[in-house]
Protein backbone atom coordinates (compact mmCIF):
# COMPACT_ATOMS: atom_id res chain seq x y z
CA UNK A 1 0.00 0.00 0.00
CA UNK A 2 2.24 2.43 -1.07
CA UNK A 3 1.57 6.42 -1.16
CA UNK A 4 -1.60 7.76 0.10
CA UNK A 5 -5.32 7.01 0.39
CA UNK A 6 -5.69 9.21 -2.35
CA UNK A 7 -3.86 6.74 -5.04
CA UNK A 8 -4.58 3.56 -3.14
CA UNK A 9 -8.72 4.55 -3.50
CA UNK A 10 -7.52 5.16 -7.09
CA UNK A 11 -5.56 1.78 -7.55
CA UNK A 12 -8.95 -0.08 -6.45
CA UNK A 13 -11.11 1.49 -9.29
CA UNK A 14 -8.84 1.13 -11.70
CA UNK A 15 -8.24 -2.37 -10.93
CA UNK A 16 -12.45 -2.99 -10.58
CA UNK A 17 -12.90 -1.27 -14.05
CA UNK A 18 -10.25 -3.29 -15.26
CA UNK A 19 -11.74 -6.94 -14.17
CA UNK A 20 -15.46 -5.21 -15.55
CA UNK A 21 -13.96 -4.69 -19.12
CA UNK A 22 -11.98 -8.07 -19.42
CA UNK A 23 -15.45 -9.90 -18.11
CA UNK A 24 -17.41 -8.35 -19.99
CA UNK A 25 -15.11 -8.10 -23.21
CA UNK A 26 -15.08 -11.84 -22.95
CA UNK A 27 -18.60 -12.82 -22.63
CA UNK A 28 -19.71 -10.39 -25.39
CA UNK A 29 -17.05 -12.10 -27.72
CA UNK A 30 -17.47 -15.29 -26.92
CA UNK A 31 -21.45 -14.83 -26.92
CA UNK A 32 -21.33 -13.25 -30.24
CA UNK A 33 -18.77 -15.45 -32.28
CA UNK A 34 -19.59 -19.54 -30.20
CA UNK A 35 -22.80 -19.25 -28.61
CA UNK A 36 -22.47 -22.89 -27.91
CA UNK A 37 -19.43 -22.50 -25.24
CA UNK A 38 -19.24 -24.39 -21.78
CA UNK A 39 -17.70 -20.85 -20.48
CA UNK A 40 -21.13 -19.61 -21.28
CA UNK A 41 -22.91 -21.82 -18.23
CA UNK A 42 -20.74 -20.99 -15.48
CA UNK A 43 -23.14 -19.69 -12.38
CA UNK A 44 -20.08 -18.65 -10.22
CA UNK A 45 -18.88 -16.30 -13.20
CA UNK A 46 -22.18 -14.88 -13.63
CA UNK A 47 -22.44 -14.33 -9.68
CA UNK A 48 -19.39 -12.09 -10.35
CA UNK A 49 -19.71 -10.45 -12.84
CA UNK A 50 -23.16 -8.98 -11.40
CA UNK A 51 -21.42 -8.06 -8.04
CA UNK A 52 -18.92 -6.27 -10.04
CA UNK A 53 -21.46 -4.37 -11.95
CA UNK A 54 -23.69 -3.86 -8.95
CA UNK A 55 -20.62 -1.92 -7.17
CA UNK A 56 -20.06 0.09 -10.06
CA UNK A 57 -24.01 0.60 -10.62
CA UNK A 58 -24.09 2.02 -6.82
CA UNK A 59 -21.24 4.44 -6.88
CA UNK A 60 -22.89 5.68 -10.20
CA UNK A 61 -26.02 6.11 -8.73
CA UNK A 62 -24.61 8.41 -5.62
CA UNK A 63 -22.72 9.84 -7.35
CA UNK A 64 -25.88 11.25 -9.94
CA UNK A 65 -26.93 11.41 -6.77
CA UNK A 66 -24.86 13.72 -5.59
CA UNK A 67 -24.22 16.03 -8.72
CA UNK A 68 -28.37 16.44 -8.86
CA UNK A 69 -27.75 17.71 -5.20
CA UNK A 70 -24.96 20.23 -6.06
CA UNK A 71 -26.24 21.55 -9.01
CA UNK A 72 -30.24 21.77 -8.33
CA UNK A 73 -31.22 25.09 -9.59
CA UNK A 74 -33.95 25.40 -6.64
CA UNK A 75 -31.75 25.47 -3.21
CA UNK A 76 -33.86 23.94 -0.37
CA UNK A 77 -34.24 25.03 2.91
CA UNK A 78 -31.49 22.18 4.39
CA UNK A 79 -29.17 23.15 2.13
CA UNK A 80 -26.55 23.43 3.62
CA UNK A 81 -27.20 19.93 5.11
CA UNK A 82 -27.44 18.65 1.48
CA UNK A 83 -23.53 19.37 1.11
CA UNK A 84 -22.72 18.32 4.15
CA UNK A 85 -24.52 15.39 3.58
CA UNK A 86 -22.68 14.71 -0.46
CA UNK A 87 -19.27 15.07 1.31
CA UNK A 88 -20.16 12.27 3.24
CA UNK A 89 -22.02 10.41 0.81
CA UNK A 90 -19.59 10.29 -1.95
CA UNK A 91 -16.36 8.87 0.22
CA UNK A 92 -19.25 6.21 2.18
CA UNK A 93 -20.44 5.31 -1.70
CA UNK A 94 -16.92 4.99 -2.84
CA UNK A 95 -16.11 3.09 -0.11
CA UNK A 96 -19.34 0.47 0.15
CA UNK A 97 -18.38 -0.04 -3.75
CA UNK A 98 -14.57 -0.63 -2.76
CA UNK A 99 -15.15 -3.36 -0.11
CA UNK A 100 -18.26 -4.92 -2.79
CA UNK A 101 -15.67 -4.86 -5.40
CA UNK A 102 -12.73 -6.39 -3.43
CA UNK A 103 -15.42 -8.89 -2.19
CA UNK A 104 -16.66 -9.86 -5.83
CA UNK A 105 -12.40 -10.07 -7.09
CA UNK A 106 -12.00 -12.66 -4.05
CA UNK A 107 -15.11 -14.44 -4.91
CA UNK A 108 -13.97 -14.65 -8.65
CA UNK A 109 -10.12 -15.59 -7.56
CA UNK A 110 -10.75 -18.43 -4.71
CA UNK A 111 -13.98 -19.79 -7.03
CA UNK A 112 -12.28 -20.09 -10.41
CA UNK A 113 -9.11 -21.65 -8.73
CA UNK A 114 -9.94 -23.74 -5.92
CA UNK A 115 -13.76 -24.24 -6.77
CA UNK A 116 -16.84 -23.43 -4.22
CA UNK A 117 -17.76 -24.15 -1.34
CA UNK A 118 -16.16 -24.43 2.12
CA UNK A 119 -12.90 -25.40 1.39
CA UNK A 120 -9.66 -24.80 3.32
CA UNK A 121 -8.38 -22.48 0.62
CA UNK A 122 -11.93 -20.59 0.64
CA UNK A 123 -11.81 -20.31 4.80
CA UNK A 124 -8.19 -19.01 4.64
CA UNK A 125 -9.14 -16.34 1.46
CA UNK A 126 -11.82 -15.53 3.61
CA UNK A 127 -9.66 -14.63 6.58
CA UNK A 128 -7.15 -12.91 4.22
CA UNK A 129 -9.99 -10.73 3.20
CA UNK A 130 -11.02 -9.36 6.52
CA UNK A 131 -7.82 -8.31 7.52
CA UNK A 132 -7.60 -6.39 4.38
CA UNK A 133 -10.44 -4.74 4.63
CA UNK A 134 -9.68 -3.88 8.32
CA UNK A 135 -6.36 -2.38 7.37
CA UNK A 136 -8.05 -0.10 4.47
CA UNK A 137 -10.71 0.90 7.42
CA UNK A 138 -7.43 1.66 9.36
CA UNK A 139 -5.28 3.35 6.62
CA UNK A 140 -8.08 5.85 6.23
CA UNK A 141 -8.58 6.77 9.80
CA UNK A 142 -4.64 6.67 9.73
CA UNK A 143 -4.54 9.24 6.55
CA UNK A 144 -7.14 11.37 8.11
CA UNK A 145 -5.62 11.46 11.63
CA UNK A 146 -2.54 12.41 10.15
CA UNK A 147 -3.79 15.00 7.63
CA UNK A 148 -2.76 12.97 4.52
CA UNK A 149 -5.87 12.72 2.49
CA UNK A 150 -5.55 15.37 -0.21
CA UNK A 151 -1.41 15.03 -0.63
CA UNK B 1 -12.11 -46.07 -22.45
CA UNK B 2 -10.70 -47.11 -26.31
CA UNK B 3 -7.51 -45.10 -27.06
CA UNK B 4 -8.95 -42.60 -29.73
CA UNK B 5 -7.03 -43.06 -33.14
CA UNK B 6 -6.38 -39.97 -35.97
CA UNK B 7 -8.86 -41.64 -37.76
CA UNK B 8 -11.96 -41.09 -35.84
CA UNK B 9 -10.89 -37.10 -36.45
CA UNK B 10 -12.33 -35.16 -39.11
CA UNK B 11 -9.72 -32.57 -39.79
CA UNK B 12 -10.80 -31.61 -43.74
CA UNK B 13 -13.72 -29.55 -41.94
CA UNK B 14 -11.26 -27.72 -39.69
CA UNK B 15 -8.07 -28.07 -38.79
CA UNK B 16 -8.46 -26.97 -34.91
CA UNK B 17 -9.66 -30.57 -34.76
CA UNK B 18 -6.28 -31.99 -34.67
CA UNK B 19 -5.88 -29.85 -31.78
CA UNK B 20 -8.90 -31.00 -29.67
CA UNK B 21 -7.69 -34.89 -30.60
CA UNK B 22 -4.25 -33.99 -28.88
CA UNK B 23 -6.00 -32.27 -26.18
CA UNK B 24 -8.23 -35.14 -25.14
CA UNK B 25 -5.28 -37.65 -25.90
CA UNK B 26 -3.92 -36.22 -22.91
CA UNK B 27 -6.56 -35.58 -20.15
CA UNK B 28 -7.41 -31.88 -21.26
CA UNK B 29 -3.07 -30.88 -20.04
CA UNK B 30 -2.28 -30.22 -23.38
CA UNK B 31 -3.79 -26.75 -23.85
CA UNK B 32 -3.31 -25.73 -20.47
CA UNK B 33 0.40 -26.41 -20.82
CA UNK B 34 0.44 -24.31 -24.45
CA UNK B 35 -1.27 -21.37 -22.19
CA UNK B 36 1.17 -21.76 -19.83
CA UNK B 37 3.90 -21.48 -21.70
CA UNK B 38 3.23 -19.16 -23.71
CA UNK B 39 2.47 -16.85 -20.56
CA UNK B 40 6.01 -17.79 -19.37
CA UNK B 41 7.91 -16.82 -22.48
CA UNK B 42 5.65 -13.54 -22.60
CA UNK B 43 6.66 -12.89 -18.60
CA UNK B 44 10.03 -13.27 -19.35
CA UNK B 45 10.24 -11.89 -22.70
CA UNK B 46 9.04 -8.68 -21.67
CA UNK B 47 11.04 -8.73 -18.05
CA UNK B 48 14.60 -9.35 -20.18
CA UNK B 49 13.72 -6.70 -22.55
CA UNK B 50 13.16 -4.85 -20.48
CA UNK B 51 16.37 -5.11 -18.84
CA UNK B 52 18.09 -4.64 -22.03
CA UNK B 53 16.41 -1.10 -22.90
CA UNK B 54 16.02 0.46 -19.23
CA UNK B 55 18.74 -1.66 -17.54
CA UNK B 56 16.56 -2.88 -14.82
CA UNK B 57 13.40 -4.83 -15.14
CA UNK B 58 10.26 -3.92 -13.55
CA UNK B 59 8.29 -7.90 -13.47
CA UNK B 60 4.82 -6.16 -12.11
CA UNK B 61 4.41 -4.75 -15.84
CA UNK B 62 6.04 -7.65 -17.43
CA UNK B 63 3.54 -10.05 -15.05
CA UNK B 64 0.84 -7.43 -16.02
CA UNK B 65 1.57 -7.70 -19.40
CA UNK B 66 1.32 -11.90 -20.06
CA UNK B 67 -1.51 -12.24 -17.97
CA UNK B 68 -2.89 -9.87 -20.35
CA UNK B 69 -2.27 -10.98 -23.53
CA UNK B 70 -2.17 -14.66 -22.38
CA UNK B 71 -5.97 -13.83 -21.65
CA UNK B 72 -6.60 -12.87 -24.94
CA UNK B 73 -5.33 -16.01 -26.13
CA UNK B 74 -7.01 -18.19 -24.02
CA UNK B 75 -10.87 -16.61 -24.45
CA UNK B 76 -9.52 -16.94 -28.88
CA UNK B 77 -9.21 -20.68 -27.66
CA UNK B 78 -12.34 -21.21 -25.80
CA UNK B 79 -14.01 -20.05 -29.18
CA UNK B 80 -13.40 -23.62 -30.21
CA UNK B 81 -15.73 -26.30 -28.28
CA UNK B 82 -13.49 -28.67 -25.93
CA UNK B 83 -9.95 -27.07 -27.02
CA UNK B 84 -10.11 -25.27 -23.54
CA UNK B 85 -11.47 -26.08 -20.13
CA UNK B 86 -13.25 -22.86 -18.93
CA UNK B 87 -11.53 -23.47 -15.69
CA UNK B 88 -7.80 -22.24 -17.55
CA UNK B 89 -9.37 -19.35 -19.21
CA UNK B 90 -10.84 -18.29 -15.22
CA UNK B 91 -7.71 -18.80 -13.69
CA UNK B 92 -5.93 -16.50 -16.83
CA UNK B 93 -8.45 -14.11 -16.01
CA UNK B 94 -7.40 -14.04 -12.70
CA UNK B 95 -4.08 -13.99 -13.32
CA UNK B 96 -4.47 -10.88 -15.65
CA UNK B 97 -6.42 -9.51 -12.70
CA UNK B 98 -3.61 -10.41 -10.04
CA UNK B 99 -1.12 -8.77 -12.08
CA UNK B 100 -3.18 -5.30 -12.90
CA UNK B 101 -3.35 -5.57 -8.81
CA UNK B 102 0.17 -5.96 -8.95
CA UNK B 103 0.91 -3.03 -11.07
CA UNK B 104 -0.86 -0.55 -9.52
CA UNK B 105 0.02 -1.23 -5.95
CA UNK B 106 3.79 -2.79 -6.38
CA UNK B 107 5.85 0.36 -7.41
CA UNK B 108 6.16 3.67 -6.79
Amino acid sequence: MAGTIKSFIGGIGLVLIFALALSIFMLNFITTNNPTSNVLNNTDFNASITSLQSSATSLKSVGDTSKSLLTSYQPSPIYLFLIIYSAFAIPLGFLSAMVSGLNAIVTLLVTFIFGQGDSPFSIVIGVINGLLLIGVVLAILDAIRLGRTQS
Amino acid sequence: MTYPTLDSVNATTDVSNLLVYVNTLTNGYAMPTVLFGFFIVTFLGGAFAQMRFRGSARFDAAFAVAGFVTFGFAVLMSLKNGLLNPVYLFISLAVAILGAVWMFFGSE
